[in-house]
């Protein structure tokens, strides 16, 4: 009886056991799986498909399969004479009924042969024509085969499942399919690489520390181990290492939160007195009436947000209340000022619109350190020229002067805080230029993996007799990184540990 | 070549022979079987794992035990030690839950050791050497007290198995005789001797384990192994191997570094340490010592590298602990050393034979022999018994329930190396777990018996076994415990006694008293040293620059007082420093009693690490029984991504926790990840709108 029965945990098993394994790094997400875990029916075996390009008509469709049936399906719809393509390589393809034979398309196909596929299963795939008729045929004969049309994010889940993705790689799918602007779909892209690569590389840090402490802990006052009888040696080691880790992590950290700007949105705020001409220039800018414009002052109350795209960046701009007090400001007023300053408070960007009346009293007319990223002189048209700063944009909002310039700054101001993403970078700034952080879940926990690491050197230095609590503090970072990637286990520190040491008497 | 048996036909008239071992307790078969006789449990095996359930289990029911030899009940088949960092904990834990294991433990120990004694409280392991006899009767006469616990000398070659409409279920054994004997709870624990292959060089011969410095095998379990595979069990063979036993009379002690034992060896029972009573045999204790491999014996190991066994396991390699290798592996792995220490442990004490500790490898005997005396000071000693692997099967604990209850099969329990682990201890712990199981079960009592994560390395053993199953020997280590600053050997008592009583497996009123005595003393320590305050410049003063050290940097920071507690949290600063200064200042100052010394200074010096994983372990035990709330709407607007099967399924069951969702057949790892990503979103905009209205 060979020892590789092992292997043969039922696949529905196995399933569960990396799920436990990408949960045990999170307490709260740790399931308890006490009762029976036995195999659901025919969920690995069946083939699914689905039209993975928009609903026709388009140019070119695509038809996607995955699962054991797929390639069995390409050979169904194709004549006998067509031979399967080497995995990854396009061939021409006729394409027939399987049991009409009536002729679909003249199209491609390519096959991917688990696990190495997106979904980790087989995956075939047909380019066909994107006529409705040519789809709607093609995707018959496909269902007529016997396969099942995939449910919502199968192909993902299927992907997750069979260990092709982690948490971190759906969650940067999902912003991918999911990304409005350019510069989103540049930093999913990098994310679903870059970013886990560099996350890997810190948990591995990690974890070699971990297979150090742990085995001076464990180890090192029974075994066989010389150099775990002196601790100190492997300690000078694992703290540099963790030292080093620590700033990597503490520049990443000071990336001005760039990430996260791209991701939800860089938010804009327009700011002013009443009547300076906030609300016009909202509409100028969204191209559409979503401000009521009045003479009247302070006729906005609650905050108006749009959506802009600017050079790619998902930018959201409020108008606000013009910010006034006194005793001819009404309840909802004063409640739309509230408003107004809070939105001020929270912007990443402040947009301040000067009307004819100067600065607001709040915020004083110094002009100097302010909040304010930009400064906006409206009704040019009914200024004397000499009277415009040279700090600000002069524009008008009834003639349309200035407003290519104001989009263009503005447009500047919101690159500038985002940086360059994805683009060249100097060779100097190498790694700590990238932007990994792009969710706010994803700073907390390098965050908290930042201060443990920083308690971590402070007990080092106490020696032995404080290792059990350094080593807590790594168990609670790689927890955190772990999080964040989603796979982390002791028995990637037992790994380690027994590749480096000679442990055991 | 020599087989193992003609070498010992050699010993005999080269070698001093060793005292026959005393013929221990036959007195068991006072208890013995009769058939008229009706059980609720029924244990298979004498071993640690069985002699834990036999005695938890009789706690709650009429218990039988079947075993091959009676006079093997409880022996020690390779170290005799009991202990160790990870495993101490567990012997502990066992103790608290009144098992066997300590008490047996105390009683044979020869020497005793504090691991990590000057690493943190949490990472300590108690470690005993034992007297193999003395153990081994000390097991027997513990289990002859119990009640309800009756013996049957014989082998079990098949299960009684029933298919009901619910599914399979234990209905009793067959014997070698046999005899059918019925009961509907039955705890397999063969330890190595499920389909075992003993192996010596080339040789290899059936046999579950060789009797203790005998070329005699006890036979393996063959029948029963069959009954496994054909009842679909998921088996894979695993090995493990003993090193050969010295002659301690040759060897040269004199050039050898000594290891004592500690001055206050502490042992393991928690009732004698509350007594304040010392170790039974610590005027006898022994002495360890140490010697190492060199050159000379790595190249005798390479060199004889083709005489080793081919296994069944890993492709002929055996799938053997990594942390416990032959000596062979530990030269081959790594070249670059120049020596491996070995420990030489005397067996007992009123005996010459000595363990060689680390040098396990089933070479032929006469190569063993060489090795052996390649090492410094051993030049001249003869082994008694060389030593020899055996490899055998174990199930896939990944098919076991968390009550170590078969999934197919009701009432029938595994426990031990059976389930892949190794170590005596970690056989122990899983026995108790399946004996209160398997007694409850007899009782018609619903209640499982479940150590979580959070409760103990009983807890954080199982839940490995039975989530992630084993693909080789698995031992315990502190680092598989997420909560180890919590998981204290000095706590065992405090986190699981209670639980033992509520569960019926603590009657013992010394116990309970010891354990409420302690919660109090514990309670007052740390109390104490809250109150206690001094200026820092007064600590300073008094305590050296060992508790000034931080402080002395500002003059301003002299004039604030510190509490003992504060004082005490700084890592190098031990609760006996700061209780010297306590009595000194203080002179109606009692200290801490001995025996929760300890517990006083981990819960003191983890105060700040205790919290958070407190807080951890809240989060584990909430998202174990993590609430779905009841007016929750399975449609496509909700879970986006959830297949349609899934969202049938949850709407049609509605299940009340996390923990239940999982257990329904079709829904998948990812839809529990989005379900319980839900159930959290919808919480936090919850306490979002509450915190906006206050």
């Amino acid at each position: 009886m060979a020892f590789t029965t092992m292997a043969l945990v039922t696949p529905r098993i196995m399933t569960k056991t990396s799920f436990a394994r990408i949960l045990a790094s999170s307490p709260q997400l740790r399931l308890y799986s006490s009762s029976s875990s036995s195999a659901t029916a025919d969920f690995e075996d069946d083939t699914i498909y689905a039209l993975s390009t928009s609903s026709p008509p388009s140019a070119l469709a695509i038809v996607r399969l995955s699962g054991p049936e797929s390639i069995p399906t390409l050979e169904k719809l194709t004549s006998t004479d067509f031979k399967v393509p080497a995995p990854r390589k396009m061939s021409l393809a006729k394409l027939f009924h399987p049991i009409t034979k009536q002729p679909l398309d003249e199209g491609m196909a390519v096959i991917f042969k688990g696990p190495r596929s997106f979904t980790g299963e087989d995956v075939v795939e047909f380019h066909i024509h994107g006529s409705r008729g040519v789809v709607d045929g093609v995707i018959e004969a496909v269902s007529d085969s016997g396969l099942r049309a995939a449910e919502r994010g199968e192909f993902t889940s299927r992907a997750f499942q069979n260990d092709k993705l982690s948490l971190l790689e759906v969650e940067s799918l999902h912003s991918l399919l999911t990304s409005q602007t350019s510069t989103q779909r540049v930093l999913a892209l990098s994310t679903s690489s870059k970013v886990v690569e560099i996350y890997d590389s810190w948990r591995e840090t990690l974890i070699k520390a971990m297979s150090h402490t742990e085995a001076i802990i464990d180890f090192s006052s029974d075994s066989d181990n010389t150099d775990l009888q002196q601790p100190e040696l492997i300690y000078g080691g694992v703290l540099n290492n963790v030292i080093e880790l620590r700033k990597k992590m503490e520049s990443h950290l000071h990336d001005g939160y760039k990430g996260e700007l791209i991701t939800n949105g860089v938010k804009v705020c327009l700011t002013g007195l009443p009547n300076a001409g906030k609300s016009s220039i909202i509409n100028i800018l969204a191209s559409r009436d979503v401000s009521i414009v009045s003479s009247t002052p302070g006729t906005t109350r609650d905050v108006v947000t749009v959506q802009l795209d600017l050079g790619g960046v998902l930018c959201l701009v409020s108008d606000t209340a013009g910010l006034r007090e006194g005793e001819d400001v009404g309840e909802v007023e004063s409640e739309g000022v509230k408003r107004a300053l809070r939105v001020r408070e929270e912007a990443d960007i402040v947009v301040e619109v000067v009307g004819l009346d100067g600065r607001d009293s709040i915020h004083g007319d110094d002009g100097e350190d302010d909040d304010v990223d930009l400064r906006v002189f409206n009704k040019a048209d009914l200024r004397e020229k000499d009277e415009l700063g040279s700090s600000g944009i002069s524009i008008s909002c009834v003639n349309g002067d200035g407003v290519d310039k104001l989009i263009r700054k503005l447009t500047e101001v919101v690159k500038d805080r985002v940086g360059n993403v994805g683009g060249e970078k100097s060779e100097k700034d190498e790694g700590s230029e990238d932007i990994i952080i792009t969710k706010r879940r994803h700073r907390e926990h390098v965050e908290a993996a930042y201060e443990a690491l920083c308690r971590f050197e402070t007990l080092a230095i106490e020696g032995e007799a404080a290792v059990d609590l350094a080593s807590e503090e790594l168990r609670v970072a790689s927890v955190e990184i772990g999080r964040i990637v989603g796979r982390v286990d002791v028995e990637d520190v037992l790994d380690s540990l027994f590749n480096d040491f000679c442990v055991g008497k | 070549m020599l087989s193992i048996r003609s070498l010992r036909a050699l010993s005999t008239s080269t070698f001093p022979l060793p005292p026959a071992p005393p013929s221990s307790t036959p007195s068991l078969l006072l208890t013995t079987h009769t058939p008229t006789s009706t059980y609720g449990t029924i244990i298979i095996g004498g071993g640690h794992a069985g002699c834990e359930a036999l005695s938890s289990s009789s706690t709650l029911t009429e218990t039988l035990c079947i075993t091959q030899n009676l006079a093997q009940v409880g022996e020690l088949s390779c170290n005799p030690s009991i202990g160790g960092i990870g495993k101490g904990h567990l012997v502990r834990e066992i103790d608290a839950l009144d098992g066997v294991m300590g008490k047996a433990a105390d009683l044979g120990c020869c020497h005793f050791r504090m691991l990590n004694e000057r690493k943190g409280t949490a990472v300590r392991g108690p470690r005993g050497q034992m007297d193999r006899d003395l153990y081994k009767s000390a097991v027997q006469n513990i289990l002859k007290e119990k009640e309800n616990l009756k013996f049957l000398e014989g082998a079990v070659e098949d299960l009684i198995i029933e298919e009901t409409g619910e599914g399979k279920v234990i209905r009793g054994v067959i014997t070698n005789t046999g005899e059918s004997i019925l009961s509907s709870n039955v705890v397999v624990t063969t330890g190595t001797f499920l389909g075992g292959t003993l192996m010596c060089g080339l040789e290899r011969y059936a046999g579950g384990r060789h009797l203790r410095d005998s070329e005699q095998v006890e036979p393996p379990s063959n029948a029963l192994s069959q009954t496994f595979r054909k009842l679909n069990f998921d088996i894979g063979r695993l090995k493990t191997g003993t090193p050969p036993r010295l002659n301690g009379d040759t060897i040269d002690y004199d050039l050898l570094e000594k290891q004592g034992s500690d001055p206050n060896p502490i042992g393991f029972d928690h009732v004698r340490q509350f007594k304040g009573l010392r170790l039974p045999m610590e005027k006898d204790f022994i002495t360890c010592f140490k010697t190492a491999t060199n050159e000379q014996t790595h190249k005798l190991c390479l060199e004889y590298e083709h005489l080793l066994p081919k296994y069944d396991g890993a492709d002929g390699d055996g799938m053997g602990p990594r942390y416990c290798p032959s000596i062979y592996k530990k030269v081959q792995r790594f070249p670059e050393r120049n020596g491996h220490n070995c420990f030489l442990e005397p067996e007992g004490i009123n005996t010459n034979i000595v363990y060689p500790n680390g040098m396990s490898g089933p070479y032929p005997p006469e190569i063993q022999q060489k090795i052996i005396n390649s090492m410094y000071g051993m030049e001249k000693t003869e082994i008694i018994v060389p030593g020899y692997d055996v490899e055998y099967d174990f199930i896939n604990p990944i098919s076991l329930k968390h009550t170590l209850e078969t999934k197919d099969i009701a009432g029938l329990y595994l426990a031990g190396q059976i389930c892949g682990t190794t170590g005596y201890e970690e056989a122990a712990a899983q026995g108790v777990v399946a004996g209160i199981n398997a007694g409850l079960r007899a009782r018609n009592d619903d209640r499982e018996f479940i150590v979580g994560r959070d409760e103990g390395y009983i807890g954080v053993l199982v839940d490995d076994l039975v989530t992630k199953g084993v693909s080789e020997p698995y031992r315990m280590f502190t680092s598989r415990s997420e909560y180890r600053l919590s998981l204290r050997a000095d706590n065992a008592d405090l986190r699981l006694t209670r639980k033992g009583v509520e569960f019926g497996v603590v009657q013992d009123p010394e116990r309970v008293d010891a354990l409420e005595e302690r919660k109090k003393e514990v309670e007052r320590g740390v109390s104490e040293l809250e109150k206690f305050r001094l200026f820092v410049s007064e600590w300073n003063e008094k305590g050296g620059d060992k508790m000034g050290g931080t402080f002395s940097a500002s003059s301003k920071k002299k004039s604030v007082k510190k509490s003992a507690h504060e004082v005490l949290r700084m890592p190098h600063v031990t609760l006996s420093d700061i209780e010297e200064i306590m009595e000194v200042e203080d002179p109606s100052f009692t200290p801490v009693s001995l025996n929760s010394h300890d517990t006083v200074e981990a819960t003191v010096k983890y105060s700040a690490y205790l919290h958070r994983q407190e807080k951890d372990m809240d989060s584990w035990r909430k998202s174990q029984g993590l609430l779905i709330p009841p007016d929750i709407v399975y449609d496509r607007n909700n879970f986006p991504t959830l297949k349609e099967e899934e969202l049938q399924l949850l709407k049609k069951f509605r299940p009340g926790t996390l923990g239940d969702a999982n257990s329904i057949q079709g829904i998948t790892p990812q839809g529990l990840v989005y379900l319980q990503q839900f159930i959290r979103k919808r919480g936090r905009s919850r306490d979002r709108k509450r915190a906006s209205q206050k």
